[in-house]
């Protein structure tokens, strides 16, 4: 036998030996291990029984206050507690973060599917399959988003039962007929927004369209039935002096209901637009290609185009619910506008200010992406003088922060120029002219690279411009006047106001799609042409939104100051005094930060479909050679 | 407005139209002239506090103009780039690193070197009232009340006049002194006064209020107000100490009917 062959043998024989004796070693190691810890294992010492020791009187003395604290436990009746504390940020704070996170997210489930549902109609009617995949994008943010507000709406009802029993207990005594059709219409949300999502091109487009239209009457239905719980709180009705139900219908369909009913959808739809512009804005600084950009060029474009249209009509039903508030309470309506709260009116203005400014420099840069531009652009500082003079106005506050000097140096806490341009009357005026101006710039971009051909163009142009300046003339007219008439008239002034903005806005888009139908064309749109600060101003849009809803949600919920329900409900709790306007704005903010980083958390799941597989990642590494760490 | 100033402000304007400067220079001439204008161009001067907000809507506002076009970001940046590239302007260019460390230091400087006064005072326009009080043990609802004497303006105005002309003589013989002759809050004790009294001429006082309010805010008077929104430090007494009833709604008729404003009326819900 060779000697190789040898060896191989008795290298098996060998392993076949040291099997057993390996596992004979370690088995008696094993023992002995065990053997060691056992003999070495803590034993409590001997004592005697306690019968046939004598006890210490310490001993003893242990013994009786246990017992006594035993007897007293038993002898003390249940008592509900009234509010229990949440450590370290306090009870107010830790409901106040986690109810408006709820509500941002729920905002955000409320308005994508409103204009994913008329971007896909939009797309059905006009047969363009780019609005069908924009809407479906949109709806791609939905399902972690719905997931996401029903955890924090769940969290937000545990942590009233734990924080505020007694209050809670209160609410769902008035309004336990609505939580049945609350939960059931969870379900049906729950059913409508799945077979859209994941029904999308499964079905005819129409059925598609049914469900969609389902999903959003099943969402606007929930929120109203949310709306009620928490306008009650603010101007409750239906109850008596002591609180007892006389009609639920009458608590639902309180003085603030409607109001804040339409104020949140219109909020919802501006809100949901920034948040998804933002979207597309992230993606467009990320993308690679130019068919990328300019898709997500195109995406940031719509989104904005829905927040700024739903933005343009909601200062008046703010102020269709701040007069609905005058009118339950004097009392909240001077805390609200001349009180406590009034100078978040101006961090208020300051910020919507900043929105119109953004929301016309968006539309001004976006006029680069279109060729031909030039002849436009020199209106853009007419444009902004308006802006910023309303902007300015808007801004003014009618008590102003001034050092003693300055005050005896004005002759008084109001200036005699500026007082004029704190109080209604310019407000409104300047606001007006705001939305009349930011329409315009968009009527510019609309006609960026077109020339009208039809024949009568000249009388189109003198007309459209003879209406804004009549509308514009109405409003300033409006507002002077309205110094000369009393408060309730001058309220009553916003309305023709309002209404010839309204008509204006109506009757020159209506004029300029005649004008501009079989326009020349001067030059293409070049989407993703855009500079990248464009994209920055899309996500400064979104987190303004988000703040302006936390602020003036604290507004509207502080109002109440140490009410639960105001008037019949009071707030005994450590926390029943109005925080400062610095502590709020940090409480705002906090909540905010964390609303864009779980969005953000949300993007990235969404963004998650778009990836490829891993084991399709694995072959393509391998192909080219990259390290296995590069495929987490 | 001081005419001089804004005379002088238009003629520099007018220069650099003349001299046809850039965009840069355009945009910092015209927040420089609106900063001055606000500064200096007005006779009753406007406090810090605003021309804080202004000049910040200024500055957004000319920094979104310069960049809304590529030729205007262009022409903006062309000098700035140069400036801080070109060998020639390197002394400049170290002069100015130098200059703006030193123009923050002078500012905290001229800041911190201002006469000791008073801190900034936020006072808010008008405080909140309760939904009721209790005048002369009698309870009166300040959401739903009204002036019983308000009526009599339309039923019986002569008897109205009366009213009007008693509470012309309550004024004068106990409000006069703080809150002035012509009711502009300018009376004989208003120097000693901070804050100073309320002026009932200017459209933002009582046109915006309901005239239970102000009598809420005679009644009561400064012992009256609510925690929130303090520290209120006014002098008003609570004149429910020294008046009856009739006398103080009558007064509230006098200021309406003197400085020929109306009150505000009740809103009606649509509810």
């Amino acid at each position: 036998m060779p000697n190789g062959v040898m060896n191989g043998a008795m290298n098996r024989k060998m392993r076949v030996l040291f099997g057993p004796i390996a596992g004979l070693v370690m088995f008696a190691g094993a023992i002995w291990i065990a053997s060691t810890l056992v003999s070495r294992e803590y034993k409590e010492p001997y004592r005697a029984p306690a019968a046939a020791a004598d006890a210490t009187p310490r001993a003893q003395g242990l013994a009786a206050e246990k017992a006594d604290a035993e007897t007293k436990a038993r002898a003390t009746p249940y008592v509900e507690a009234e509010y229990r504390r949440f450590p370290v940020v306090g009870s107010r704070v830790a409901i106040w973060a986690v109810a408006q996170l709820h509500l941002l997210f729920a905002a955000f489930v409320l308005a994508v599917p409103l204009f994913a549902f008329i971007i896909e109609a939009i797309g059905y009617k006009s047969g363009d399959p780019r609005y069908d995949r924009l809407a479906y994008e949109f709806t791609k943010l939905l399902s972690v988003s719905f997931s996401l507000t029903a955890t924090f709406g769940a969290f937000l009802t545990f942590m009233l039962v734990i924080l505020y029993p007694k209050f809670t207990n209160y609410l769902m005594s008035v309004f336990s007929p609505t939580f049945l059709p609350y939960v059931l219409l969870f379900f049906f949300e729950a059913f409508f927004l799945y077979t859209y999502y994941y029904g999308w091109g499964k079905f005819h487009p129409l059925v598609h369209l049914g469900l969609g239209l389902g999903l959003n009457l099943v969402g606007t239905s929930i929120m109203f039935i949310a709306n009620a719980w928490l306008t009650f709180m603010m101007s409750p009705r239906g109850i008596s002096d002591t609180g007892a139900v006389i009609s639920v219908w009458d608590a639902v369909y309180n003085y603030t209901w409607m109001p804040i009913n339409v104020h949140r959808v219109i909020a919802n739809i501006a809100f949901g637009g920034s948040v998804a512009a933002a979207y597309a804005a992230f993606k467009f600084l990320q993308a690679e290609t130019d068919e990328e950009r300019a898709h997500y060029d195109w995406m940031g474009y719509i989104g904005n185009f829905v927040a700024i249209s739903a933005f343009l009509p909601l200062p008046f039903a703010g102020y269709w619910l701040a007069k609905e508030i005058y009118a339950f309470s004097q009392t909240l309506g001077l805390t609200m506008m001349g009180g406590a709260f009034s100078w978040l009116f101006i961090i208020q203005a300051v910020l919507i200010g900043n929105l119109f400014l953004a929301a016309n420099y968006y539309l001004w840069l976006g006029m680069g992406r279109v060729e031909g531009v030039q002849p436009l652009q020199k209106f853009i500082k007419y444009l902004l003088i308006g802006i910023a003079l309303c902007f300015a106005v808007w801004a003014t506050p009618r008590s102003i922060i001034a050092t003693v000097s300055e005050v005896r140096a004005m002759g008084g806490s109001s200036h005699p120029v500026l007082g004029y341009l704190g109080v209604m009357s310019a407000k409104n005026t300047a606001v007006n002219i705001l939305i009349l101006t930011t329409f315009m710039s968009f009527l510019l971009y609309r006609r960026t690279g077109k020339i009208a051909t039809v024949p009568w163009a000249r009388i189109g142009h003198a007309l459209q411009l003879a209406i804004f300046a009549t509308a514009a003339a109405i409003v300033i007219f409006l507002g002077v006047y309205g110094y000369f008439v009393e408060a309730t008239v001058r309220i009553r002034l916003s309305v023709p106001q309002v209404s010839s903005v309204l008509i204006a806005m109506v009757s020159i888009t209506v004029i300029d799609i005649f004008l501009f139908r079989g326009a020349t064309r001067t030059g293409e749109v070049r989407w993703g042409k855009i500079p990248p600060i464009s994209q920055y101003v899309l996500i400064f849009i979104a987190v303004t939104f988000t703040w302006l809803m936390g602020l003036m949600g604290y507004v509207r919920s502080g109002l109440r100051q140490h009410w639960h329900v105001y008037g019949v409900v009071r707030d005994t709790s450590p926390d029943a005094f109005t925080p400062t306007l610095g502590f709020a704005t940090k409480v705002v903010s906090a909540t905010v930060l964390m609303f864009f980083l779980l969005i953000g958390v949300v993007f990235w799941i969404a963004s998650l479909h778009e990836r490829p597989d891993f084991q399709e990642r694995k072959k393509a590494a391998h192909h080219t050679g990259a390290p296995e760490a590069e495929l987490t | 407005m001081k005419v001089p100033i804004v005379l002088a402000a238009l003629a520099a304007f007018a220069l650099l139209r003349l001299l046809r400067v850039n965009l840069l220079v355009w945009a910092g001439a015209w927040w420089l002239g609106i900063y001055l204008l606000l500064r200096f161009g007005f006779t009753a001067p406007i406090p810090s506090s605003v021309i804080m907000i202004y000049m910040g809507i200024v500055s957004l506002a000319i920094l979104a103009y310069v960049s809304s076009s590529q030729p205007r970001r262009d022409e903006v940046a062309g000098p700035l780039v140069r400036f801080m590239t070109e060998k020639r302007y390197t002394p400049l260019l170290a002069a100015t690193v130098v200059a703006i460390p030193a123009l923050a230091a002078a500012n905290v400087y001229v800041r911190m070197n201002v006469p000791v006064e008073p801190p900034l005072f936020s006072r808010t326009v008008h405080p909140a009232s309760p939904a009721d009080i209790t005048v002369h043990d009698k309870r009166i609802d300040l959401d739903a009340g009204e002036n019983p004497f308000r009526h009599l303006e339309a039923s019986d105005p002569q008897e109205f006049r009366r009213h009007v002309e008693n509470g012309r003589r309550v004024y004068y013989q106990n409000c006069v002194f703080c809150h002035g002759d012509t009711l502009a809050g300018n009376g004989m004790f208003v120097h000693g006064l901070d804050p100073i009294p309320t002026n009932f001429a200017d459209a933002g006082t009582i046109p915006m209020l309901r005239e239970t309010f102000l009598f809420w805010r005679i009644s009561k008077g400064g012992p009256g107000l609510p925690d929130e929104g303090g520290p209120w430090d006014t002098a008003m007494p609570a004149w429910e100490n020294f008046l009856k009833e009739d006398e103080m709604w009558d007064a509230i008729l006098f200021l309406y009917d003197f400085t020929g404003s109306r009150p505000r009326g009740r809103e009606a819900g649509t509810k």
